[in-house]
């Protein structure tokens, strides 16, 4: 499941590779994605 | 004697996928949320021997798999039935993994460890191993911090590979290979980390090897 974990954090380095984590709407994505991985992670 | 890989039970695929491999083994819950995949007869232990014979263990675990190889041929050769052959096994067990438990040290107090096997060869030869090392032990961590009321957040990527201080020269080989990254031993000391937060390192070195040329872990 860690491969979950590896999709989010990659689409947050492309978000920030392209600067869109200085965007309120990149940033809120980021903070979403964020809240719901690794440990954080619902699986049931 | 024991092979064992426990994981978290999400990762039941991936238990089977192994099990699968091997052709050998039985997958059963652990703990609480956890599951074991374990292989127990020698016939069976012959199968996962010739695997990690064939792709040689790099880091210190590999001197843990050269005693338990030694304990297995001891077994094969039913010396463990003798006294001295069981007293074999337990010197060899002391020197394995976390030690004796501690009831057979207060049952055999002057059992004496053997030499813990050297592991030298530590090259990176092959890269399913870098790419099962980064993907399978590393962790992806994102950080967002506050800068102030009228700054928005910073956000910073985070790689980490965290193991035991023993293999921390393993770990600045892998700072080498991947040409990014640092070693920084831990506050505790007793373990180590190789630590990657640089953004263009991220995505043009660590984010590759994670995808990584293995077959049989890939996701």
């Amino acid at each position: 499941m860690k491969s979950l974990d590896f999709s989010d954090f990659k689409e947050v380095a492309i978000l920030m590779g392209n600067k869109e984590h200085l965007t309120e709407q990149g940033l809120s994505r980021i903070q979403i994605i964020k809240s719901k991985m690794n440990l954080r992670r619902d699986f049931d | 004697m024991i092979f064992k890989i426990s994981l978290h039970k999400k990762d039941f695929e991936k238990l089977s996928r192994i099990k699968n491999y091997f052709g050998v083994g039985i997958i059963k819950k652990h703990g609480e949320t956890t599951l074991q995949y374990s292989v127990t007869s020698s016939k069976d232990l012959n199968i996962i021997i010739s695997h990690f014979d064939k792709y040689p263990l790099i880091s210190e675990k590999r001197a843990d798999y050269e005693l338990f190889k030694q304990a297995l041929n001891l077994f094969k050769n039913k010396e463990h039935l003798s006294v001295s052959g069981f007293k074999k096994i337990l010197m060899i067990r002391t020197s394995m993994n976390l030690g004796l438990p501690e009831e057979l040290k207060i049952a055999f107090p002057t059992i004496v460890p053997v030499l813990r096997p050297v592991v030298l060869d530590k090259d990176i030869k092959d890269p399913n191993w870098v790419a099962g090392f980064v993907s399978g032990e590393g962790s992806f961590i994102i950080g967002i911090f506050n800068r102030g009321p009228n700054t928005k957040p910073g956000i910073q990527l985070l790689f980490k590979i965290t193991q035991h201080s023993r293999d921390a020269n393993l770990l600045k080989i892998l700072v080498n290979y991947l040409n990014c990254g640092r070693y920084t031993a831990s506050l505790d000391y007793n373990r180590g980390e190789f630590i990657v937060s640089n953004l263009p390192d991220m995505i043009g070195k660590i984010i590759p090897w994670a995808f990584g040329p293995s077959i049989l872990f890939r996701e």
